[in-house]
């Protein structure tokens, strides 16, 4: 991914030296066996080829995550949001942190990465 | 319940943690347990359900898939099945095979009797099915004592079939007694043995369990022994019911809250619905999947479970300094053994407990129910203490 005018963008607006701004041309899609289920803080996100459940916490990022499947990249996603860019980094955080756990999934023509392995605790959903 | 908190998505205002949002309750459970018969062909001494014998107002097929379509409806992601012996159910896997296939992922418990190869290959072919052996010590004499002659050998041989058909990483679970604690390295020699995970849970004095706590919990020494055993290794998994030793200092991988009724219920075998796995009695009893409202109703509106996402009093642990570590330590735990609910945990590491137990020694404890033990179980006495 490369760092975009978009990027730039946001470098001399909001946070100069923010480490997930590489992400906001990425083009992202949450990926088929991961299911939202609304809460009042946000949504649950589970996985349910993981297993993995994350907590999305708070709605703006739960519309965001919601529109990246519409969206071409996630500037977009944030621009349809209405999200004020002084919140993007926060936001690409979030999303950097999906990316990670297996939730969301770049839209390219490369390769699919493989999914990431979990643990063994973020496998353990029982009481 | 161990969940990936580790790394939040999303902000809260400063004041508000994810914490106190599940302890004022979801929508609907993260983590359900589904007992799916009473039926047992076991009859451990531990037994947190008092089972045996099958009840006969057991829920039919045809209500057992429509609480799967309700569990699908409210997305309860996950159910976490047990017993008795679930797969004595003649419709076991029709239950199952429709909850995975309906996306609700399952994970079950069994004590392997009845998991033949043709079983394992069964398994072997279903996507989102997990499945966890029982066993209660690493080796025969220490579980059989507990689980009853040839249980151990019964376990084995399930392994052996899963590990045959490739069914991939199985769990092994145990509870954590006096007499297997010293066990666990061997324990984690065997669960990789079979490429399976080793999960360790707590015992608690709930259904039979309550008549033979006294004498299967760990010590004071062996609780501490367990902490630093599982500090030193985060891959074991807990089910995070061991957060009462958070209060030894570094706090266990989990969410360190007491989730009944809040993040956890349990199904019972005739559709009753109670506050957590640990709980099968009357007091914390909230309603019936066949009750007008199903389910959800139950979880969203009754009175029981409504309280318990109130926030609680630190009671008679307002004075200690652990306080925000243990949360108070486990309801369950310390209903029956009769204390009061904002005791100390009757395992509380800093001895709280002590003296109130001490206090009500003799008095009658709270009588589990119902109770389906059989009549003809035959109380097994207790092997040695390993020490």
């Amino acid at each position: 991914m490369s760092v975009s005018t978009s990027a730039e963008v946001l470098n001399s607006q909001t946070d100069s030296a923010h480490p997930h701004s590489a992400l906001l041309d990425s083009s992202l899609r949450l990926d088929p066996m991961v299911s939202l289920r609304p809460e009042p803080f946000g949504a649950l996100a589970y996985h349910f080829g993981t297993r993995r459940l994350s907590f999305l916490r708070s709605p703006d990022i739960v519309a965001v995550v919601k529109r990246l499947d519409a969206s071409v990249s996630v500037t977009e996603a944030l621009r349809s949001c209405a999200i004020a860019q002084p919140r993007w980094p926060s936001f690409l955080a979030a999303i950097a942190t999906l990316i990670e756990s297996g939730m969301l999934l770049p839209v390219s023509d490369d390769p699919p990465a493989a999914a990431p392995e979990t643990t063994a605790a973020q496998k353990d959903l029982t009481s | 319940m161990t969940i990936d908190i580790g790394a939040p998505v999303g902000h809260l205002t400063k004041t508000e943690t994810l914490v106190d949002q599940m302890k004022a309750g979801l929508d609907a459970p993260i983590c359900l347990t589904w007992e799916l018969t009473y039926a047992c062909n076991l009859a451990c001494i531990h037994c947190l359900s008092s089972s045996g014998r099958r009840d006969t107002r057991e829920l039919t097929t045809s209500e057992a898939i429509a609480v799967v379509d309700e569990l699908r409806a409210l997305q309860v992601f996950y159910v976490n099945i047990g017993g008795g012996e679930p797969m004595i159910r003649k419709d076991f896997f029709d239950i199952v095979e429709y909850a995975t296939t309906h996306q609700v992922g399952v994970k079950f418990s069994t004590n392997g009797t009845y998991l033949d190869r043709a079983a394992a290959e069964r398994f072997a072919a279903m996507d989102y099915l997990d499945i966890q052996i029982s066993i209660d010590g690493a080796t025969a004499d220490v579980n059989d004592a507990v689980r009853g002659e040839g249980s151990y050998a019964a376990a084995i041989e399930a392994m052996e079939h899963l590990k045959a058909v490739n069914f991939g990483p199985f769990k092994i679970s145990l509870v954590v007694t006096r007499h297997n604690v010293d066990q666990l390295d061997d324990y984690l020699a065997l669960a990789d043995h079979y490429g399976a995970q080793l999960r360790v849970t707590r015992l608690r004095p709930a259904g039979r369990g309550a008549d033979t706590w006294h004498e299967l919990h760990p010590t004071q020494a062996q609780q501490r022994q367990l902490y630093d055993w599982l500090i030193d290794k985060p891959h074991v998994l807990t089910g995070d019911s061991f957060f009462h030793l958070s209060a030894y200092g570094e706090a266990l991988p989990g969410l360190n809250l007491c989730g009944a009724g809040r993040v956890v219920c349990l199904i019972d075998p005739v559709g009753d619905v109670y506050a957590c796995p640990f709980v099968i009695h009357d007091e914390f009893r909230a309603g019936s999947v066949r009750d007008a409202g199903g389910f959800g109703q139950v979880w969203k509106q009754s009175e029981l479970f409504r309280s318990l996402r109130e926030p609680s009093s630190p009671g008679a642990c307002a004075s200690c300094g652990s306080y925000d570590a243990c949360q108070g330590g486990c309801m369950a735990a310390k209903f029956f053994v009769g204390l009061e609910l904002d005791d100390p945990d009757p395992e509380c590491v800093k001895g709280n407990a002590e003296p109130l137990l001490a206090a009500i020694a003799g008095r009658a404890t709270p009588v589990p129910s119902p109770d389906h033990s059989r009549p003809t179980a035959v109380k097994i006495a207790l092997g040695p203490t390993r020490r």
